[in-house]
């Protein structure tokens, strides 16, 4: 059982782990596009 | 005159009077404590006060609430029952909660400083301790999770894994991590001043930048596919809350916004807080078990601020812009109150520091945290 228990706590935990930077992958990444987008929108606004 | 007193023999015989035992008043003097402290010292009301009504309702005798009384149509389900099986034990109360969270919730801080969502994942320390904890104290794998999740100090969390793990802790769980969400504010600033030092605390830091409202809305459609991606199980939490915060962030649903955190979150509100406290009859709870899921309970917040506020320090070597350490200890979900706890102990050590909206970066990581460890413990042990 504490084998198991040990398991549970390096997947587990890391797990968590991993999964957060995953997510903390994606927003940097979604909030890097959406920047750039806006900055793309301004400069065409601003060309007009 | 004989009949007239076999009638009342059989009325008293059927009242509750002469059933009431030792244990029923133990558990009356406890609902009485809840209904005390929800009213008077205004700990968690909007749960301890239906939890401690419905506490004492089950331990008074002969009351066919929560078990299976003789119907038109054979056996039926008493009024609690009703409420405990289809909204408790099919996990409908918590993920409607969870949809009320997200209504409530604003992820603007977490996006704007995404490294605080480390903090999140090292709160969950707690979790994984105390599950050591329970195993040592004789409870088996998937009781030692349900109590463990304790610690991720998210009521909704909790009630859905230990329902799904350890139904027959669902009471002694839910009460813990409900009462000590509501005494955060007694449990971690002892720990945060002993972690950190006078300086540390008087970090200040900047201000976090303006998140778009395109942002605001596309993190919640991100959000769900990658937790959901990573760990299924725990899909009917995280889509409920993510849509939530879809209904809020979209700014053209503004009824559904109001009703999933109005109307809907009060309405299930009642009946999972009389449901919880309608499990605790004299018979189940009167044991040591209990008794030891609220110490695990209690080692569980205190290991889950250890571990947010030492990630804290531990990041901050590798930094050009410090975090405080005082937010790590948001990581406990418990949000907002973990955060407001941040905020207070950081204008103890400077007034002119203000930390809240940084705190609330990890705390409402620490509500995704929580929900991925009980979906990795329903992968693992499920």
């Amino acid at each position: 059982m504490w084998m198991q228990g040990i398991k549970v706590f390096l997947f587990g935990f890391g797990g968590v782990f991993l999964g957060i930077m995953i997510l903390i992958v994606g927003i940097k990444i979604m909030s890097t596009a959406i920047k750039k987008m806006e900055a793309k929108k301004d400069e065409r606004q601003q060309g007009k | 005159m004989s009949e007239f007193f076999s009638i009342f023999h059989q009325i008293i015989l059927k009242t509750g009077f002469l059933q009431i035992q030792f244990g029923h008043l133990i558990m009356w003097g406890i609902a009485l404590l809840f209904i005390y402290l929800a009213i008077r010292k205004n700990f968690e009301p909007l749960l301890l006060l239906p939890i401690g009504f419905g506490i004492l309702i089950v331990n008074l005798p002969l009351v066919p609430l929560m078990g299976f009384s003789e119907g038109p149509e054979g056996m039926q389900r008493d009024l609690l029952r009703w409420f405990y099986d289809f909204g408790i034990a099919n996990e409908l109360i918590p993920c409607v909660i969870f949809l009320g969270i997200g209504a409530l919730t604003d992820f603007g801080p977490m996006i704007a400083n995404p490294k605080t969502i480390i903090l999140g994942a090292a709160a969950q320390l707690g979790v994984y301790v105390t599950f050591f904890g329970a195993l040592l104290l004789g409870f088996n794998m998937k009781e030692a999770a349900s109590i463990a999740i304790i610690g991720g100090a998210d009521g909704p969390t909790c009630i859905y894994l230990t329902a799904k793990l350890a139904p027959q802790l669902l009471g002694a769980n839910a009460l813990a991590a409900y009462s000590y969400m509501a005494m955060v504010p007694l449990i971690q600033p002892p720990i945060m001043r002993l972690l950190t030092t006078e300086e540390e605390r008087k970090i200040k830091m900047k201000q976090l930048r303006r998140v778009s409202k395109t942002e605001k809305i596309v993190f919640p459609l991100i959000g769900t596919v990658i937790v959901c991606l990573i760990v299924p199980p725990a899909a009917p939490l995280v889509t409920m809350l993510f849509m939530g915060n879809l209904f809020r962030e979209s700014g053209v649903v503004e009824r559904l916004k109001g009703v999933a955190q109005n109307e809907l979150l009060n309405i299930v509100t009642i009946f999972l807080g009389v449901s919880i406290g309608a499990t605790m009859s004299a018979e189940k709870f009167l044991h040591p078990q209990p008794i030891f899921v609220f110490i695990l309970g209690l080692v569980a917040f205190a290991f889950s601020t250890v571990g947010g506020v030492l990630m804290a320090k531990l990041m901050n070597p590798f930094l050009k812009e410090k975090i405080n350490p005082l937010i790590g200890s948001a990581g406990v979900s418990a949000v907002p109150m973990a955060a407001r706890v941040s905020q207070v102990e950081g204008q103890r050590a400077d007034r002119h520091n203000f930390l809240l909206m940084h705190a609330m970066g990890p705390n409402v990581a620490g509500v995704i945290g929580t929900a991925m460890a009980a979906g990795l413990f329903l992968i693992i042990l499920g």
